[in-house]
């Protein structure tokens, strides 16, 4: 994955040299749709995006993704986490740190409309008044906030390839929603 | 231009690292622990002497435990899932001649009487197993004390806990694993119960 971050950084270099001949074409294009790849086989997560840009500075967007992993299924029935985050709405605000539009890193703040299941273990009392623990399942929902930074390059003015790493806090409730929202996403995505 | 770079490499290596040593996803939510006195007992005597018996044993260790700070008892056995053994280690040692503690290899000086015992190089292993006549976790040991001398028994081998035994119930599947820290009596301020046998 280092290795990954570091070839993608790396290129970053070469395609800057060119950046001021692609800048004009895509300034005409200002939308965009991507996929997550990362988090699609790291943990089976589908989330897509679409970004507008607004002008050479920001661009406004939003993500949406849903996620059903067995793997995290099978940790939450058996303890090894207590929360399965099902679903999240992620409408983010981007600064263009660079000057060039065909590579650049960006700023990011973004809000999180999160939800899933939560479970603890709560005692209860069964028909014969005798005490018992037991695991009750409950759902959760929050709104968090967040920031990020990244890196974007693009391929012959249209697949853009992005890496991005954010990190965020739930806001309304933590005692059963997670504390910490993370963002970090390999994507690719076809500007028009 | 280069600031910013430098500020995204730092920046990018410094969230990488951190996403890394996140660990709240580490922690185990299928414990539960407890605090229930007196579930082991060392049945002492005043003196030993040469193949006198010491025991160890469960015989108050219920299904049904006064929960501290709650109003009913608890079941521990459904709260397990129907587990069907509690678990803990316990080790004999020996004062030698250098004033140093030696681990007493028991052998045939170990008897089960109820439940289960397995002795191995470190400790003694022992199963409190559920009886559903009696609805008690039952386990009774029994070591022939087979040579004089200057005796500490403890139950610390897998745990700090000083003044008693620590039991974990044999949970099977997705249900909770309840830990009881019991204190015992006759143990001193090191988690030993000191005794010595005489001719």
């Amino acid at each position: 994955m280092k290795k990954l971050i570091f070839i993608l950084l790396l290129s970053s270099q070469f395609i800057n040299a060119q950046d001021s001949t692609r800048v004009s074409k895509l300034a005409h294009r200002r939308n965009e749709v991507r996929v997550d790849l990362l988090s699609l086989i790291a943990s089976s997560k589908v989330n897509l995006t679409y970004e507008r840009f607004l002008n050479k500075g920001f661009s406004v967007g939003v993500s949406g993704n849903i996620a059903n992993s067995n793997k995290v299924n099978d940790d939450f029935d058996s303890g090894n986490r207590n929360t399965i985050p099902k679903y999240e709405v992620v409408p983010f605000v981007r600064y263009n740190l660079s000057k060039g539009a065909a590579s650049f890193y960006f700023a990011e703040i973004f809000a999180d409309i999160n939800g899933g299941d939560f479970r603890e273990t709560v005692r209860l009392t069964d028909e014969s008044n005798n005490g018992y623990y037991t695991i009750q399942k409950s759902k959760y929902s929050d709104i968090g906030v967040g920031a990020g930074i990244g890196y974007k390059f693009y391929i012959k003015e249209r697949l853009g390839i992005e890496f991005m790493v954010g990190f965020g806090t739930n806001l309304k409730d933590k005692d059963k929603s997670p504390d910490y929202l993370s963002r970090v996403g390999l994507s690719a995505g076809y500007r028009f | 231009m280069k600031t910013i770079k430098y500020f995204f490499f730092i920046a990018l290596g410094s969230l990488l690292m951190a996403a890394d040593c996140s660990n709240k996803d580490s922690e185990f939510y299928n414990d539960i622990y407890l605090s229930v006195p007196n579930l082991i007992t060392i049945e002492t005597k005043d003196s030993y002497a040469v193949n006198d018996v010491l025991y160890i044993n469960s015989d108050n260790f219920s299904q049904f435990l006064d929960e501290p700070g709650q109003p009913n008892l608890l079941d521990i056995f459904k709260t397990t899932g129907g587990a069907q053994s509690f678990n803990f280690t316990y080790m004999l040692e020996k004062k030698t001649a250098d004033n140093s503690w030696q681990l007493v290899s028991l052998g045939p000086n170990l008897s089960v009487l109820k439940g289960f015992g397995e002795e191995n190089e470190l400790f003694v292993s022992a199963l409190c197993i559920y009886n559903p006549l009696t609805k008690h976790y039952e386990m009774r040991h029994a070591i022939t004390l087979s040579a004089p001398g200057d005796y500490r028994l403890s139950f610390g081998y897998n745990s700090a806990n000083t003044t008693g035994v620590d039991l974990r119930s044999d949970s099977i599947g997705n249900n909770l694993f309840a830990n009881i820290n019991s204190a015992t009596a006759h143990l001193d301020a090191g988690g030993f119960y000191n005794f010595s046998v005489t001719e």
